[in-house]
């Protein structure tokens, strides 16, 4: 359902904070990799990537959420990611902003670090 | 029904709560950006607390609106909602007010195609990917 909400260009809630419960979040304190969120069914997915460009992403690890375990080996193999780009786009950077609207274009993110 | 079947229907049902959701937010942000918009005064005009109109927009949430609801928070928003189908086979679409746009031919077939409620995924191969998806406004590929 994310997959195809993100694709359908349908509202996303996105954090740059590490807010619970968003369908989009860039995690802190590692370079441009975000998370996006599978949260149903229980305990749901992860899919660690990160934007080559507005409105483009790509995946590079999944996991179930279980497997992610403790906030420990969540982060360790998300700061993995970030050599998994390396080796597949070497030279490559990727999209780096602090405007929101530059991942996603037309407005439809709910920026949930913000209060509304 | 079968489990298949279970899932493709929790599927529609989401992605059209989904929808209309997105719809509101989209005329919300534009509101937002161009000064004026307040929650509070959307949840006066709709007799609610704001805490539940932010909840309406969050993550997991796709309200289950009536559609007298609807109604009610395209009021409170000003809008003229306009309601169209799109025929999955022909391309015809169709108004409450009769056939609007009739295909002269049937659309090019995709590799592989799945339609739901207008919105269209496309599974390709690609060298560097398992699969790349991608719509007219986002895409994807892992």
């Amino acid at each position: 359902m994310i997959v195809a909400r993100y694709l359908a260009g349908h509202l996303m809630t996105v954090s740059r904070r590490s807010a619970p419960r968003v369908d989009l979040e860039k995690l802190e304190n590692i370079d441009e990799i975000w998370a996006l969120c599978f949260r149903k069914p229980k305990p749901g997915w992860r899919l660690f990537g990160r934007f080559l460009a507005q409105d483009i992403f790509l995946g590079l690890r999944m996991y179930d959420r279980n497997e992610l375990g403790s906030v420990e080996n969540y982060t360790r193999l998300a700061e993995e990611t970030v050599g998994d780009w390396d080796a597949r786009f070497k030279g490559i950077p990727p999209l780096r902003s602090n405007n929101l609207t530059d991942y996603l274009s037309g407005e439809m993110y709910r920026d949930v670090d913000e209060p509304i | 029904m079968n489990r298949s079947e279970d899932h493709m229907r929790a599927y529609n049902r989401g992605m059209m709560r989904s929808a209309v959701v997105s719809l509101f937010w989209a005329a919300i942000a534009d509101r937002k950006k161009r000064g004026g918009f307040t929650f509070q005064a959307l949840a006066k005009a709709l007799g609610r607390d704001k805490s539940a109109i932010s909840r309406w927009f969050s993550a997991d949430a796709q309200p289950n609106w009536s559609l007298d609801t609807i109604a009610d928070i395209a009021e409170a928003l000003n809008l003229d909602l306009q309601v169209t189908a799109t025929d999955r086979v022909t391309g015809a679409v169709y108004g409450s007010t009769g056939v609007r746009h009739a295909p002269m031919g049937l659309p090019a077939k995709p590799v592989v195609t799945t339609t739901v409620s207008g919105d269209r995924l496309r599974i390709t191969k690609a060298p560097e990917y398992v699969a790349t998806w991608g719509t007219k406004t986002r895409s994807m590929a892992f």
